[in-house]
C-alpha cells in the first residue's frame, strides 16, 4: 500500500507545480507587455521644467520686467492633514480614520509633543505663527480632503488619493536665506521641502505701468482654449516618434500666470517661451528621483525692447503730479513712444493684493487713459478745422469773422469762451486764441462731408493700431447738419478722441504731414543675444496737405506759446509749438489738453498733456506741466532763461 | 547509536540541489537588499551547516525517542511567547536572544512532524476513530497556539503536514473525506473568531483584488505581478529589475524573493527554480519509499511535505493565486529561522537515509 500511496502524493504534487508553471508562463510570455506598460507608467514620474520668461527692458536697456527667483515652503500633506486635524481651529472629518482622529485631545501634550515641535519649530525658522502656516494651508487640505471624501465614498472603500503623496504650500516667496535655512536643516524638518518658482518683478514699481502692463492666473476656460493651441507642436524631429509623442509641448498648465494688459499681454507669445518636460524614474513611496530617463530643456521666452525711456517717462509721471491724467511724448517722425505716463497708476508687484481696491477705485487706476479714455478734444481739434477749411479755400489768410462773444445759428446761441469778443479775427489770431467764433463761422461755410473727411484723414474715429491691447476707437459722429459741424469744428459735441490719437495729429502737423504708426516694441531679442524682429515702421500714411496751409498752422502753433493762451508760461525759451484745449465735460468741470512739439524748427519731441476734470483752463493747468516736461528733455535751455 | 553512518548513503542528488537553491537565494538577496542581509543570511547557512553535519551524527530514532518532550518543550515555549514576547509589526512571533531573534514556530512544524510520526508509526493495520483524533488534536494545538501570534502562513502548512501523514500511515478514505468536510464546516468559526481583521482584508484582497489594489495586501500582490510579469522571458537580468531596485515590490528579500527572481531572470530561469524544488521533493519520496522503518518513512513524507507546502504556496502568492501568508521560500529566503528549521529538517531526512534499518515490527 506504501508506494501506490507515495505516488499520489507525488501526483498532486506535481498538479501544483504544473498549476503554477501555467500561470507563470502566462504573467511572464502571454500579459509581459501589459506588466512592462503598467511597470513604466508607475515607475516614470514627468514633470515640468519652467521657462523663464522674457525680460522687458526700455530703450536704454532699463529692466522694465524681470523673472527672478522666488522660494514657496511646502509640506508633505500627511504632516499637514495631522497638523490640521491636532491644531486646526475645526478638525478635518475624514471616513478614513487616522491614528491622529484618535488623540485629537488637545489638552493631551505627549500625544503631539513631536508634532507641536516641529510645527513651532518650522514657524519659529520662517519667522510666523503656527497658526498662519495652518490657515495658508488650509484651502489646499479641504480640498484633498474632498477629493478623498468623494472617491471614497464612490467606492466605498478606503482608497489613496494621488493627491495625498504631494507637497503643499505653506507660505509662499520667504527669502533666500530662510530657504537655505530649511534645507541645512532637512532632518530636524523631515516632511518640508523648497519649492523654488519664477516670479515676476518690476523693478520700476508703478512706472509705466500701465504699458508693461501685469499678469494674472488663467482661467478654466481661457486653459482650454490655449492648450489646443499646442496641440502635436513638435519640438525636435531628430528623435524616435516614441519619444517624441512623450515630448510634445504641453503648452499652458492649468495654474499657469498668462499677461493680462500692456506689453506683457501683447507679447505674450514672445514674451512666454516653451515650457521643458523631464521624465524620471522614482524610487517607490518617498519618490527620490533615481535617475532621468528622457528630458526635454526648457526654451526661455525672448527679451523685449521698447521705445520707452524710462527717464522720460518717470519724469512724465512725476510733472503729472497728483492731477488725473495723462501724459504722451513721441518721436514725430517715427511714431516712438517715449513716454506714456498715467495717473493714477498702480504697482503691478503688489497688484495681487491691491486688484479688488483698485478695480473699484471711481478714478479707475486700472485704466490706461492714453489708449482707453476718449475724451472731448476741445480746441485742440480746431487744427484739423483749420486745414480742412484752407485746403478747401473756404477760407484763406485774409478771411476775418468778427467776434462779439457769440454766434448765432438758427437761433442757438454757439458762445465763445471768451465773453467780450476777440473783435475781428483772421486764422492768425483765431489759433492763438482759439476763438470759437472763428470757427463756428467756419464751419456754416465748409461743407458738411468735409469736416469729417478731414478728421478721418487724421485719423480720429479709428484706432491708431498702437502694440497694446484694448486701444478704443474714440467717436467721430457723421456730420449730417450744420449744428453738429460746428460743434465738432471746436472739438465738442459728440466728438471723442484719444489722448494717442491727438498726438498722432500734432505728430502730422509737426513732420510736415505724415500720419506716423505710434509703437512701443522697438526689437526682439532672444536669450543669446540675437535680434529676432525689430519694428518694422511702414512709411506712414502722407496726408495731402498744401504746404503753405501747414506753414501757416506751425506758424500759428507757435504764437499760442508767444502771445496766446499759453503765453508766460515759459515755453517760448524751448521753441514750444502747440495748442491748448478745453473741453467742457457738460458737468461742472474741464478737461484741460495741451498738445504741441518742440523745438518747432527741428521738431525732435511731439508730446500731449490731459489733465481729467478740473477747474482750471489748458493753458493755466496744462501749460506749467509742459513747462515741466520740456526743463527736463531740455535742461540747458532751461538754465540759460 | 552514535558511530553507525554509512557515507555511501549520503544522499549525493539532493545535497548539490540544496546547494544551488541556497547560492541562487544568496544572490538574489542582494540583488533585494544590501551586503548587511547577505552576511546575516551566510551566517545563517553557516549555522545550518554545522547544525546539519552534528545532527547527522545522532540516529534519527533518538528524535522518535525524545519526540513528545521536545513537542511539549515547543508547545510551552509557544505559551510563553504569548505572553512575554515582543511584539513586531503587531505580532508576536520571535524571541529575541541578542540581536538575532528566534521563531519558536518554526521548529513546532518539525517537533509536530516528529510526534505524529511517533504516534501513529505502528499503526499499519489501518487507523480507527481514536487515532485519527488524537493526531488532529496534536496538530490543533500548536496550530490554536501560532494563529493567535498569529502566524497564519505557518499554521495552515501544518494541515498539509497533517493529512500526508496520515494518508501515508495508512488513513481509509472514509475518513480522511469526513476529515475534509469537518474541517470545511469548522472554517466559518475560524474566520468569525479566530482571524484578525488584517488577516480577513488579506483573504478578501486575494478573492477581489482589483478592489484592493490601492491597500495593503492588494498592493503587494499586484506589485508582485508588475514583477513577474515584466520579468517576460529572458528578464531584465541580476540587479536590473525595476521593481525590485526601485523598491516598488515589497517584502523583497524574504516572502517575494520569487518575484525578484521571476523579474530579473525571466520565464525560463524561474522555471529551472521550480525544476529544482521537483527533483528534490522526487528524491524525498525515492528515500521513503525505501525506508522500512515505518516512523522514519512518516518523518520524511512529513517534512517533504512542509518543504512542498512552503515552496508551493509561497511561489503562489507571489503569482497571485494564493493569499499572501508570510511564508518562506525553503532555502532561498532571507530569514533565520526558517533556513535553520530547514537545514534541521535536511538533516534528518539526510539521517534517516543514513541510518536506514530494517522494519523490525514487520519482519
Amino acid at each position: 500500500m506504501y508506494p501506490i500511496r507515495n505516488k499520489s502524493i507525488f501526483v498532486i504534487f506535481l498538479l501544483f507545480v504544473f498549476c503554477i508553471v501555467a500561470r507563470l508562463f502566462y504573467l511572464q510570455i502571454m500579459e509581459s507587455s501589459k506588466y512592462k506598460g503598467i511597470s513604466k507608467t508607475r515607475r516614470i514620474r514627468s514633470y515640468p521644467l519652467e521657462a523663464v520668461r522674457g525680460t522687458i527692458f526700455d530703450r536704454h536697456g532699463n529692466v522694465l520686467a524681470i523673472d527672478h527667483h522666488a522660494f514657496d515652503i511646502s509640506v508633505k500633506y500627511r504632516n499637514l492633514l495631522y497638523c490640521h486635524i491636532v491644531y486646526g481651529k475645526n478638525p478635518v472629518q475624514r471616513i478614513t480614520e487616522l491614528p491622529a482622529h484618535k488623540n485629537t485631545d488637545k489638552s493631551c501634550k505627549e500625544c503631539h509633543e513631536d508634532l507641536e515641535k516641529w510645527l513651532d519649530g518650522l514657524a519659529r525658522v520662517l519667522n510666523t505663527s503656527r497658526d498662519r502656516l495652518l490657515k495658508n494651508s488650509k484651502k489646499a487640505v479641504k480640498k484633498v480632503e474632498q477629493i478623498k471624501k468623494n472617491m471614497e465614498k464612490k467606492f466605498g472603500r478606503p482608497i489613496l488619493v494621488r493627491e495625498e503623496n504631494g507637497y503643499y504650500p505653506v507660505i509662499s516667496d520667504v527669502t533666500l536665506e530662510k530657504a537655505i535655512r530649511i534645507e541645512i536643516e532637512k532632518d530636524i524638518f523631515p516632511g518640508v521641502r523648497v519649492t523654488p518658482r519664477s516670479k515676476r518683478v518690476y523693478p520700476e514699481q508703478a512706472t509705466a505701468s500701465h504699458v508693461i502692463g501685469y499678469m494674472g492666473k488663467l482661467t478654466g476656460k481661457e486653459w482650454e482654449e490655449h492648450s489646443e493651441k499646442w496641440d502635436n507642436f513638435v519640438l525636435d524631429s531628430s528623435r524616435s516618434e516614441d519619444e517624441n509623442s512623450l515630448l510634445l509641448y504641453d503648452g499652458y498648465a492649468k495654474d499657469d500666470f498668462i499677461g493680462r494688459t500692456g506689453v506683457e499681454a501683447m507679447y505674450e507669445d514672445e514674451l512666454r517661451g516653451m515650457r521643458g518636460k523631464r521624465f524620471e524614474e522614482i524610487i517607490c513611496k518617498n519618490t527620490q528621483i533615481e535617475k532621468v530617463v528622457l528630458e526635454r530643456p526648457p526654451v526661455s521666452g525672448n527679451d523685449i525692447y521698447l521705445t520707452i525711456d524710462s527717464k522720460i517717462q518717470s519724469h512724465a509721471e512725476k510733472a503729472l503730479g497728483n492731477n488725473r491724467g495723462v501724459i504722451i511724448v513721441m518721436e514725430p517722425q517715427t511714431g516712438e513712444i517715449l513716454a506714456l505716463a498715467n495717473n493714477p497708476r498702480y504697482n503691478p508687484n503688489t497688484l495681487n493684493n491691491d486688484f479688488t481696491r483698485l478695480n473699484r477705485d471711481s478714478k479707475k487706476p486700472l485704466l490706461n487713459r492714453t489708449i482707453q479714455g476718449a475724451l472731448p478734444p476741445g480746441s485742440v481739434f480746431k487744427v484739423i478745422t483749420a486745414i480742412a477749411a484752407m485746403s478747401q479755400n473756404t477760407i484763406n489768410l485774409h478771411t476775418n469773422f468778427e467776434c462779439n462773444g457769440y454766434t448765432n445759428y438758427k437761433n442757438i446761441i454757439f458762445r465763445c469762451w471768451s465773453d467780450s469778443g476777440h473783435g475781428s479775427v483772421a486764422i492768425e489770431d483765431a489759433i492763438p486764441f482759439s476763438c470759437n467764433v472763428f470757427f463756428f463761422e467756419t464751419a456754416k461755410r465748409l461743407e458738411k462731408e468735409l469736416l469729417y473727411d478731414w478728421a478721418k484723414k487724421f485719423g480720429i474715429g479709428e484706432k491708431t493700431g498702437i502694440d497694446l491691447l484694448f486701444e478704443k476707437a474714440g467717436n467721430l459722429p457723421d456730420i449730417k447738419t450744420t449744428a453738429t459741424a460746428m460743434n465738432v469744428a471746436i472739438g465738442q459735441g459728440a466728438l471723442l478722441t484719444t489722448p494717442l490719437q491727438l498726438v498722432r495729429v500734432y505728430a502730422a502737423i509737426a513732420n510736415g504731414g505724415t500720419l506716423v504708426q505710434p509703437h512701443i516694441m522697438s526689437k526682439i531679442k532672444n536669450k543669446q543675444g540675437e535680434i529676432l524682429k525689430t519694428f518694422s515702421p511702414d512709411t506712414g500714411k502722407k496726408i495731402d496737405m498744401r504746404p503753405e496751409i501747414l506753414s501757416v498752422i506751425q506758424k500759428a502753433l507757435q504764437e499760442v506759446v508767444t502771445r496766446g493762451t499759453a503765453k508766460n508760461k515759459g515755453l517760448e525759451v524751448y521753441k514750444v509749438a502747440g495748442k491748448t484745449g478745453t473741453a467742457e465735460t457738460g458737468r461742472r468741470d474741464n478737461h484741460a489738453w495741451f498738445a504741441g512739439y518742440a523745438p518747432y524748427d527741428n521738431p525732435q519731441y511731439v508730446f500731449l498733456i490731459l489733465v481729467e476734470h478740473t477747474q482750471e483752463h489748458g493753458g493755466t493747468i496744462a501749460g506749467p506741466i509742459a513747462k515741466e516736461l520740456m526743463s527736463f528733455l531740455y535742461p540747458e535751455l532751461g538754465q540759460s532763461s | 547509536m552514535i558511530g553507525s553512518i554509512r557515507t555511501k548513503n549520503f544522499d549525493w542528488i539532493i545535497f548539490p540541489v540544496i546547494c544551488i537553491l541556497l547560492t541562487i537565494g544568496v544572490f538574489f538577496i542582494l540583488s533585494a537588499s544590501n551586503e548587511r542581509y547577505v552576511m546575516k543570511q551566510l551566517v545563517w547557512i553557516g549555522i545550518g551547516f554545522v547544525l546539519f553535519f552534528i545532527l547527522l551524527y545522532f540516529d534519527y530514532l533518538l528524535f522518535g525517542y525524545y519526540s513528545y518532550i521536545i513537542y511539549i518543550g515547543v508547545i510551552c515555549l509557544l505559551v510563553l511567547l504569548l505572553v512575554t514576547g515582543d511584539a513586531v509589526k503587531g505580532s508576536r512571533r520571535w524571541f529575541s536572544i541578542g540581536s538575532f531573534s528566534v521563531q519558536p514556530s518554526e521548529f513546532m512544524k518539525i517537533t509536530l512532524i516528529l510526534a505524529l510520526a511517533r504516534f501513529l508509526r505502528y499503526k499499519k493495520h489501518g487507523l480507527g476513530l481514536f487515532d485519527v483524533g488524537a493526531a488532529v488534536l496534536l496538530t490543533i494545538v500548536p496550530m490554536a497556539l501560532i494563529i493567535k501570534q498569529p502566524d497564519l502562513g505557518t499554521a495552515l502548512t501544518m494541515i498539509p503536514v497533517l493529512i500526508a501523514i496520515l494518508y501515508t500511515a495508512g488513513i481509509s478514505i472514509f475518513y480522511l473525506g469526513a476529515l475534509f468536510f469537518l474541517s470545511l464546516a469548522v472554517s466559518p468559526l475560524l474566520w468569525f473568531f479566530v482571524l484578525q481583521p488584517y488577516q480577513k482584508l488579506r483573504i478578501l484582497g486575494f478573492l477581489w483584488p482589483e478592489k484592493t489594489a490601492d491597500w495593503g495586501a492588494g498592493y503587494h500582490r499586484l506589485q508582485s505581478l508588475i514583477a513577474i510579469g515584466s520579468g517576460g522571458l529572458l528578464g531584465a537580468g541580476w540587479g536590473n529589475g525595476t521593481q525590485n531596485r526601485l523598491k516598488f515590490l515589497p517584502e523583497r528579500h524574504t516572502d517575494f524573493i520569487f518575484a525578484v527572481i521571476a523579474e530579473e531572470w525571466g520565464f525560463l530561469r524561474a522555471c529551472f527554480i521550480l525544476f529544482l524544488y521537483v527533483v528534490f521533493f522526487m528524491c524525498g519520496l525515492g528515500i521513503a519509499k525505501n525506508t522500512r522503518e515505518p516512523f522514519g518513512r512518516l518523518v520524511i513524507v512529513g517534512l517533504f511535505t512542509m518543504f512542498a507546502t512552503q515552496a508551493i504556496i509561497n511561489i503562489a502568492m507571489n503569482l497571485g493565486i494564493a493569499p499572501i501568508v508570510g511564508i518562506t521560500l525553503p532555502f532561498v529566503s532571507y530569514g533565520g529561522s526558517s533556513m535553520l528549521t530547514s537545514f534541521v529538517a535536511l538533516s534528518i531526512i539526510f539521517n534517516i537515509k543514513i541510518h536506514s534499518k530494517i522494519d523490525l515490527a514487520s519482519e
